[in-house]
């Protein structure tokens, strides 16, 4: 449908604004990043810095400013490692529970889906007391995989949820056929239904990576060995400094951007495949 | 092996490995919490049964409703500001013009910022003397005092820590949205078009309600995160000014950890729970319809 | 990485390895420090240290505590050690600390506070004390060659700055750690209290400490400090004071250091807190006890590395080199790092005081609201009453 010239304005005004609601905080933490203290701490903000240096840069990247064991560097890989691990975990437990629910049938079938969907009503942070515990005795704590298994845990409401829905709107045909020519279930789900329900598999990806990578709490209280800080606990102590009434703010931003830019990359490359994923592979009749 | 059994089999294999995980890291601390709500826990010691006197504890507790009220104002609050942002951001997103990509990647960017960083990001933004922000606000006349602070009232923080979520959240309700319209299909509004509808006519009787399933997975996230509210509260308000912004997860979390009062705090974990099964039928029925 | 973290493992693997958790960035390098120390001596000790941090460190310390984690030393925020005491947390190491020739020069405050039914259960460690800073030249500008030294000076100050572009004090009213930090001890010097010395009454209706609370209100009245300052957080007030535009303010000794970084704004100076006439000083001694939780795995040890940190070597060498107030009275007079500056908050160090109670936290609440309703315009009396009359039924409904 064509835009005629009045939709047009409206349009870009709306999505330009959104723009720079969306990108004025980001751009806001760039510039203080550079900005000498006095010019940081002033009443009259200045938009664009009058001096620059780089000096938080350099303090936050050079010096161990998270602990002495530990840099802004080592916590943005520990971050990647989690997130990494729980999309994939995520990805086969609710392939493996959404494809079961959609295709077939076994009696319990309605108390096991909502048994997953529980934990969407459990705040995570109640739990916290018994779960350092559990932890503790499974040898989990400050191991990349006990974070991983509770971000997963975290995910099977939604991603089962998702899986479900995706595979209940392929048709069973396709499984029929695939079974007549002599498939194997988990061949099926590979080559058959996976590409189909792309659009869900891409949607579940990246709330696993948001969840995981946006995560501060559990991080915080099951990691206790400087070397396996998180991000976000890390950014967290640059900020507050060594001591509890002081705000770092150069440091804070500085960091910041340090750990944003290889986001921005990954979600770029992100981008276009899900695009793809998500106009290209689903289904059309 | 006949066919009924080995479905059955099926059936519950694939499941195993997730079952596995929810039963041990989710449902074995569950109901130890339960189990904790009926006793007098210090945090060293021997515990002691105490029957539901936690739960009365808890329900004769003023600070326990104050933060539920807070709790349940400020979901009915940010909901549908986070909705109606995600719904616009998705329709631009969806629209066949130019830069869709573009406005795509800049509306998610928040989302995919650390959560610390954004929290203290804002408050960088809000603060009193040097925030930007408050610079703007002042400069627009929109405040006409010397003295703003957006913190000084529990009114005011709620508003700007609103703000500051919809900024961050948005962008993944919008993600779920667009799936939801992109499987719209497209002769549908083609043939409205045809016969003489508007955009906007189109938006309010295709898309909206072909939506419904999209719109409730995204309200019944959003609500649940939103009951359950604590980093955002506890980063920037700190639950101030005098914890008229102090949300039921951070009451549990005051009295688990400074308090040292775990049996309450379980108690307190198990009441959110109830409301969050409440509010989520009661969603899912009228989605239902 | 994972290669580093298998070899530091190893290196470990065959000494006696001592974890430590710690609240403060110095506690990497006394770490570092003891295990030198150790080593020199051929004791087969290694201190592992846990950087917890301030912010959440109740949250992970509780947690790991029921879960019966091994922890060996404890750096605790002093105002909740009197709970963990109670409940059977700690080892006693009231045996240990006397025996210590320098067991009566420890800062009294800071042992009371790890002192239960007579025995003591945690050691001084680390203080953060609380005193005034000023903008000697903000204060030239309007005429005045020093800091006020009691309330009468402060008012006169006061009019001095009314009504002008600058204010004279501000104070975050709305910050309860902010305001027993660096308010109450105006009270405790004018004579005051807040609650009684073993915990069991609340007092912050205390005719002396009332009196604090009147002045300090009469200057919000005068004009001279800003009128919504019942909402004013920590970082406000800091804020405000290191641009220059507000000229004395409660501060830590961590401002000694933080201050360097803003003198083309601020000329500073320190002072203590005083009494309505001047003449007592005081201070909030707050800062970190350190402990030994009764789930280590090695007492001796643990008291080992107790023994390094109260040492002159612990508390001169690292601690107060790194800026820190020493907790032990004898390292007060030739210790090299101990500025002027530092020396006004050791003294007041050893006048000062901080409230004895295992439901701290609890009885910050009426304690906040007090606060916010006076500073914002609610009648002294009344709000007093009432929110001390909330604070003793938080005490008596006990932990």
């Amino acid at each position: 449908m064509k835009f005629n010239i009045y939709e047009k304005y409206l349009y870009y005004s709306v999505a330009y604004s959104l723009v720079i609601i969306a990108v004025f905080p980001i751009y806001w933490t760039f510039i203080s990043s550079l900005k000498v203290p006095s010019e940081l701490i002033n009443s009259s903000p200045t938009f664009f810095p009058n001096i620059i240096t780089f000096e938080y840069y350099l303090d936050v990247w050079n010096l161990n400013n998270v602990s002495q064991k530990i840099n802004l560097a080592d916590t943005f890989w520990n971050s990647t490692i989690v997130s990494l691990g729980t999309i994939f975990l995520t990805i086969v437990l609710t392939t493996l529970t959404g494809y079961s629910l959609s295709t077939f049938s076994f009696p319990f079938k309605n108390v096991i889906f909502v048994l997953l969907i529980l934990p969407i009503l459990v705040p995570g942070l109640s739990l916290v007391v018994p779960l350092y515990k559990l932890l503790k005795d499974l040898r989990l704590l400050d191991t990349y995989f006990g974070l991983i298994f509770i971000h997963t845990v975290g995910m099977l409401p939604l991603g089962t949820f998702m899986m479900r829905n995706s595979f209940d709107s392929i048709p069973k045909s396709l499984r029929e056929i695939s079974i007549l020519e002599g498939a194997g279930e988990i061949k099926i789900i590979l080559t058959v239904m996976l590409p189909l329900a792309l659009p869900g598999l891409l949607t579940v990806m990246v709330f696993a990576m948001y969840q995981s990578w946006n995560d501060y709490l559990m991080a915080f209280i099951f990691t206790n060995k400087p070397e396996m800080t998180m991000l976000n606990v890390g950014l967290a102590k640059i900020a507050r400094g060594g001591s509890q009434f002081e705000m770092k703010w150069g440091h804070l931003t500085a960091g910041s951007m340090i750990s944003f830019i290889p986001i921005i990359i990954f979600y770029t490359f992100l981008q276009q495949y899900f695009v793809r994923g998500v106009t290209g592979s689903a289904v059309k009749e | 092996m006949k066919k009924r059994h080995k479905e059955i089999l099926l059936g519950y294999l694939f499941l195993l490995p997730a079952l596995a995980l929810l039963s041990l890291f989710f449902l074995y601390p569950l109901i130890n919490v339960f189990w904790m709500s009926f006793h007098k826990w210090p945090v060293f010691g021997k515990p002691k049964w105490l029957g539901l006197d936690n739960f009365y504890f808890v329900l004769t507790e003023p600070n326990f409703w104050m933060a539920l009220k807070f709790t349940l104002y400020y979901t009915l609050t940010v909901t549908p500001m986070l909705f109606i942002v995600a719904f616009v951001s998705a329709l631009i997103c969806n629209a066949k013009m130019f830069g869709t990509t573009l406005f795509r990647s800049m509306y998610f960017l928040p989302v995919v910022m650390s959560f610390a960083t954004a929290s203290f990001i804002w408050i960088w933004l809000y603060s009193e003397m040097y925030g930007v922000l408050v610079y703007l606000i002042k400069w627009l006349g929109i405040v006409q005092e010397d003295e703003f602070n957006v913190f000084s009232t529990g009114e005011t923080a709620m508003w700007a820590v609103n703000i500051m979520v919809t900024w961050k959240f948005s962008g993944i309700q919008m993600i779920i949205l667009i799936a939801g319209m992109q499987s719209i299909r497209d002769d549908f509004y083609e043939a409205s078009t045809l016969m003489g509808a508007s955009r906007l006519q189109n938006i309010i009787y295709i898309t909206a309600p072909l939506l419904k399933h999209s719109t409730a997975l995204a309200l019944v996230i959003s609500i649940a995160g939103s009951i359950q509210a604590f980093e955002q509260f506890f980063i920037m308000t700190a639950g101030g000014p005098a914890n008229q912004t102090r949300t039921l997860m951070m009451l549990t979390v005051d009295t688990a950890f400074d308090y040292f009062k775990l049996g309450p705090a379980s108690a307190m974990s198990i009441f959110i729970m109830m409301i969050l099964l409440f509010l989520t039928v009661v969603q899912l029925k009228l989605f239902r319809r | 990485m994972m290669g580093l973290v298998a070899m530091m493992s190893l290196t470990n693997a065959f000494a006696e390895e001592l974890i430590v958790w710690s609240r403060g960035d110095w506690s990497d390098w006394m770490v570092e420090g003891f295990n030198k120390k150790m080593k020199a001596e051929g004791k087969d000790i290694v201190a592992v240290n846990n950087l917890i941090g301030h912010a959440d460190f109740q949250i992970k310390f509780t947690a790991a505590l029921s879960a019966g984690e091994r922890v060996d030393v404890a750096n605790i925020d002093l105002i909740n050690v009197p709970y963990y005491a109670a409940v059977g947390a700690l080892e006693d190491m009231t045996d240990y600390l006397k025996e210590q020739s320098y067991y009566d020069k420890l800062n009294k405050a800071m042992l009371a506070l790890g002192t239960h039914d007579g025995q003591h259960f945690a050691a001084p460690n680390a203080a953060d004390v609380s005193g005034f800073v000023y903008n000697k030249k903000l204060l030239k500008e309007y005429g005045f060659d020093g800091p006020p030294k009691n309330y009468a000076e402060m008012l006169t100050m006061c009019k001095a700055f009314a009504g002008k572009d600058k204010y004279f004090m501000a104070w975050p009213g709305a910050n309860y750690g902010g305001m027993i930090f660096t308010g109450m001890p105006m009270g405790w010097a004018n004579g005051g209290s807040w609650v009684s010395k073993d915990g069991s009454k609340a007092e912050i209706n205390h005719p002396k400490t009332r009196e604090w609370f009147a002045h300090y209100v009469e200057m919000i009245n005068m004009g001279c400090v800003p009128k919504n300052v019942s909402s004013w957080q920590w970082g406000d007030k800091q804020d405000a004071f290191l641009a220059g535009d507000v000229a004395m303010i409660g501060t830590g000794n961590f401002m000694i250091n933080l201050v360097k970084e803003h003198l083309d704004k601020v000329d500073p100076g320190f002072t203590a807190f005083f009494s309505k006439d001047g003449s007592r000083n005081s201070a909030f001694v707050g800062g970190d006890l350190i402990a030994i939780p009764v789930t280590t795995g090695n007492k001796e040890a643990a008291l080992e590395y107790i023994n390094y940190v109260l040492s002159p070597e612990g508390q001169i060498e690292v601690y107060t080199k790194n800026g820190g107030i020493p907790i032990r009275s004898d390292l007060f007079d030739n210790n090299p790092y101990l500025t002027e500056e530092h020396l006004i908050f050791a003294r007041a160090s050893s006048v000062g005081d901080v409230p004895y109670t295992p439901v701290y936290q609890e009885l910050m609440d009426p304690w906040l609201s007090a606060n916010q309703r006076i500073f914002a315009g609610e009648d002294i009396d009344t709000v007093l009453a009432e929110e001390n009359a909330k604070m003793q039924r938080v005490i008596d409904s006990g932990y």
